[in-house]
Order: structure tokens, then C-alpha cells, then sequence
């Protein structure tokens, strides 16, 4: 080996090193600032909470896990848990299934995007809220409703963006192809998807947060069992304890459904350049 | 040959190493190896090369974008580094912001800068008229022929009037008449203006008819294989310099440099594709 060769040998080692160094030196910050937040947070409203705030209202984190603890060793958690858990999954996937279903109707058919959008636009600008006590009327005190809510607010957010994600094909890409001899179905399936799924991918994030508001929003309307029974029971018993425990949970649940996105995140950002 | 008192631009033995791949399982890849060369002031230096030998990770470290791994970048005699605001930088893409009229888009470099409202106005105009788009200026964008957006996003670049303008390709994906008449107008600019441009090109007709001299990049590792200085005397017409003296002899010697540099890529040298990737 020549000295421009040992030369190079040595830059390449060294910049590699620095490569690892800055990559671990910015690991550790993000998970040390994380954590000191969460840290933070949890110690002001602790220490706070009967001298800064009054605890009546406030509650205090200890207090909020032991009365998680409480509602676990009880019992009542468990089938309100499940009721609720049950609503959010079947809401969510009907609605996702749903919004990606009719979005790819709309791709496949212009004539019938441009018959039906501004009815879908109409039913949109519904507010949900207001459905959820007719739907009460119509399906009973049971899951049904909540699951149809739930199922309809994740929808609507999954379908738009769909459909605008299988809009932003380009016309030229798309005239290429059809020259090439590819059918409707072949476009929609390996043009106008592949475009789309960045965007339904987001969607399903946003709707997971949706998905669980439908629930919990069908359960305050009426309803037997759920967290959202028990949120609504702990804030006319002036209980922030457990309703902060409600929240947990909920909250909980919502970061487990987008967590269920992060592999197929994953697969579609290696398309795109690292950040 | 360039070795006169003060150069704008001086890379001294610099080599830049890349790390790319899995995070796990980084690999390091030289993309430039002692490069070395100085552009003096007002000079017009034109870049050839196969792709992915480094020319856009000169240009890169020149504006500051990167820092070398080892060795000196020096920008009028001060070495670069952070990001070279004195420095005009225009790449292939013209990038210019859709939302805004042509007017708009070349006030853009002048807002950035604190320009003032009237003055900025009153200088995009100018750079408007230079580039030949006057009376384009409530235009938006979609309304303009590629050539067309080519020169607002020159004259963005010249409206805060940078010593130096570093070019990546810029007529690339432009049609061959088009391109000539922006060579045209590129070089009447840079005799009114004498700023110092650095030009990285595919095109050797090119490369040949806007330079002062030629620079020929190698691949895997970028190197700089040799540099040409061109003798065919300013001004020149881009429209008829193959009929000039001089040239297809200095055509003749830089092609063949260059052709030697295609085939070794093409006998499996390859090089990285990773040029513009990564940092």
C-alpha cells in the first residue's frame, strides 16, 4: 500500500468513527430530552397538584395510577376495556376498509367521482356529534351504534386523502403507461396506488385518533359499558383520578393502533431520501 | 497556469469521504481524492466528467453545503466553513416556487437577503430585463416555456449579485436550441458582469464554448484528471463556434480524455452512484 492509499484508509476510518460518534451522541440526546419532559411534567403536576393547583380537580399522577390499579383489582375495568377496545378495532377497520374502497370506486371512475363527490362532500360536513344520538334511537344502547360512529369518523378521513393521493398521479406517467398497453385495473393497481399510499398511510394515522373520539363520543351519548361509561361516571362523581386514568387508556389506545402503521411507515419511506 | 496572486477559489488537497447505507452497518466511499485547483477572479471554469465522479461534491463544498475530510477549501482566501452566502448557487431543477409570480420568485433571493421593498422591486426588474423576461412578471410559472423558468431562476441568483455562481448543470434538461441561446445569454451576463462561474456540464460543446478553462474529472475516486485552458478569444458566439479556429482541436483533446474515462466505466469501473445522496 502507497502513502496516498494509507492516506485514504485513515480518512475513510475516521469518518466513519465520527459517523458512529454523532449518531449515538444524538440517540442519546433525543431519548435523555424525551425523558426529561415526561420526567418534568409528571414531577410539576405531582408537586403541584395541592399547592400550585387544587388537587380536587387537578389529581396527581400517584393518584392516577393507583386508581388504575383500583379500577383493575375491582374488576370494572376489564369488560369496560374490552367493550371499548372492541368498538375502536371494528370501527377502525370498517372505516379504513371503507375509505379505501370508495376512494379506489372514485379512481376507477371518473363519471362517477364527479356524480357522487359532492355528496360525499354534504355527508361530511355533518357534524358527527349530532348523528350520534340518532343512531342511538335506531341501533339500542348497544355496541352497534358506537362501532358505526367510530367507523364513520375514520372514514371520511381516509377516503379524502385517498382520494387526493390517487389524483396526484401525473398525467404524463399515466398517458406513458397507457400507451404501453396497461388497463384500468393495471393503472389503478400499479400506478395510482403505489401514489396514493403515502397518503393513506397519514390517513390512517389521523383516523386511529378518530376512530377512538367515535367510540368514546357513541359511549357519552348512551351506552352500558365502555371507558367512555366510566370517563362520564367519574366526572359527575368528581373524580379526576379516574378520569385522568380514562384518558390513559384511551390515549394508550390510540398510540397502539398508529403503532400498528410504523412497519408499513417503514416500507414506504424507502422510497424517499433519509432525512 | 492559474497560479497568479489571489484566487477566489482554492480546494487544496482535499479528499471527501462519504458515509452511506444501514445505520448499523455504515460503508465509507471516497467521492473525491486530492482534489486540487484554483478559479481566479472572473474567471469562467467549466466541469466535465462521468456522472457520479464528484463534480456536484465540489461544488457542494465550495458553497459550503460540506465540509471536506481532509484538506482546504478557501473561498477569497478565507477557508468555507459554514454555507457560503457570497455564493450564487443554481442546480438543474430550477426550483422556483410555484405559488409565486416571476416577479415574485426573483425577489425571493433579495427578501431572504433584507432587501428593502422598492429596492428589491427595482433590482428584480433589472434582472428580469437582463434575462430577457421583461414583461413576464405577473406571470405565473405554469405559463412559462422551460427556457423561460431556466432565466428566472438565473436571474434570482444574479439579483443579489454574487461574486461567484456556482452551476450544476443548469441547462440540462433543456432542448438543444434553447440551450444555445441561453449559452448566448449566459455569456454576454457574465462579460457585463466578469462574476466568477463555475459550471458543471455533460455537454463538452458547452463546456468548450463558456469556458475559460475546462476542468475533466475522473471516476472511483473522483479526481481531477486534467484542466484545459480553452484559446479561443472572448466574445464568443455560441451559435457558430464550431466554425471557429481552435476549436475542434481542443474538442478533439479533452474528448479523447473523456472517452477513455466513459469506457473505464463502462469495462465495470463504476462509480458510486451516491453523488448526490447522501449528507
Amino acid at each position: 500500500m502507497n502513502r496516498e492509499e494509507q492516506l485514504v484508509e485513515v480518512l475513510k476510518a475516521q469518518e466513519l468513527a465520527s459517523y458512529r460518534r454523532r449518531l449515538r451522541r444524538r440517540t442519546v440526546l433525543k431519548w435523555g430530552l424525551r425523558f426529561a419532559i415526561v420526567a418534568g411534567f409528571i414531577l410539576l403536576w405531582e408537586f403541584g397538584a395541592g399547592t400550585l393547583f387544587d388537587d380536587a380537580f387537578s389529581g396527581s399522577p400517584s393518584q392516577i395510577a393507583s386508581a388504575l390499579v383500583r379500577l383493575g383489582r375491582s374488576g370494572t375495568l376489564a369488560p369496560n376495556l374490552a367493550q371499548t377496545v372492541i368498538e375502536i378495532l371494528a370501527g377502525y377497520s370498517i372505516g379504513v376498509g371503507g375509505g379505501i374502497a370508495v376512494a379506489c370506486l372514485f379512481a376507477f371512475s371518473r363519471r362517477f367521482y364527479v356524480i357522487v363527490f359532492p355528496f360525499i362532500q354534504a355527508f361530511y360536513g355533518i357534524p358527527k356529534v349530532a348523528l350520534a344520538p340518532i343512531l342511538v334511537m335506531w341501533f339500542g344502547l348497544g355496541i352497534t351504534p358506537k362501532i358505526i360512529i367510530s367507523a364513520v369518523m375514520s372514514f371520511f378521513v381516509v377516503f379524502v386523502n385517498t382520494v387526493m393521493g390517487l389524483n396526484a398521479a401525473r398525467e404524463e406517467l399515466l398517458r406513458v403507461a397507457r400507451v404501453m398497453g396497461a388497463s384500468k385495473l393495471q393503472l389503478t393497481r400499479k400506478i395510482l396506488f403505489p401514489v396514493a399510499l403515502p397518503y393513506t398511510v397519514t390517513a390512517m394515522r389521523v383516523a386511529s385518533a378518530s376512530a377512538v373520539l367515535g367510540a368514546i363520543l357513541g359511549e357519552f351519548v348512551a351506552a352500558q359499558r365502555g371507558i367512555g361509561v366510566v370517563i362520564n361516571r367519574a366526572s359527575t362523581q368528581l373524580a379526576p383520578n379516574v378520569v385522568f386514568a380514562g384518558v390513559l387508556i384511551l390515549t394508550a389506545m390510540t398510540l397502539g393502533l398508529s403503532a400498528l402503521l410504523v412497519p408499513l411507515e417503514r416500507w414506504i419511506s424507502r422510497r424517499e431520501p433519509k432525512r | 497556469m492559474a497560479e497568479r496572486t489571489s484566487p477566489v477559489i482554492e480546494l487544496q488537497e482535499v479528499y471527501k469521504v462519504f458515509v452511506s447505507g444501514d445505520k448499523r452497518d455504515p460503508m465509507a466511499f471516497l467521492a473525491l481524492k486530492n482534489a486540487e485547483f484554483a478559479v481566479d477572479d472572473g474567471e469562467f471554469l467549466t466541469i466535465v466528467g462521468p456522472s457520479g465522479c464528484g463534480k456536484s461534491t465540489v461544488l457542494n463544498l465550495i458553497a459550503g453545503l460540506m465540509q471536506p475530510t481532509s484538506g482546504r477549501v478557501l473561498f477569497k482566501g478565507r477557508e468555507v466553513r459554514r454555507i457560503n452566502t457570497e455564493a450564487g448557487y443554481v442546480t438543474q431543477d430550477d426550483n422556483l416556487l410555484q405559488w409565486r409570480t416571476v416577479l415574485k420568485n426573483v425577489e425571493f433571493s433579495l427578501e431572504v437577503r433584507g432587501v428593502d421593498r422598492r429596492e428589491r422591486r427595482r433590482r428584480a426588474m433589472d434582472h428580469l430585463e437582463q434575462v430577457g423576461l421583461a414583461g413576464f412578471e405577473k406571470h405565473f410559472l405554469h405559463e412559462l416555456s422551460g427556457g423561460m423558468r431556466k432565466r428566472v431562476s438565473i436571474a434570482r441568483t444574479l439579483a443579489y449579485e454574487p461574486d461567484v455562481i456556482l452551476m450544476d448543470e443548469p441547462f440540462g434538461p433543456l432542448d438543444a436550441q434553447t440551450r444555445l441561446v441561453l449559452q448566448d445569454q449566459l455569456l454576454t451576463l457574465w462579460h457585463s458582469g466578469k462574476q466568477t462561474i463555475i459550471f458543471i456540464t455533460h455537454d463538452l460543446v458547452e463546456s468548450i464554448v463558456l469556458a475559460n478553462r475546462v476542468m475533466v474529472m475522473s471516476c472511483s475516486p473522483g479526481r481531477i484528471k486534467n484542466i484545459y485552458p480553452v484559446p479561443i478569444p472572448h466574445p464568443r458566439d455560441a451559435f457558430h463556434i464550431h466554425e471557429v479556429a481552435g476549436f475542434s482541436d481542443i474538442y478533439e483533446r479533452i474528448w479523447e480524455d473523456i472517452r477513455e474515462e466513459i469506457l473505464a466505466q463502462g469495462r465495470g469501473l463504476k462509480c458510486a452512484v451516491t453523488e448526490k445522496g447522501d449528507e
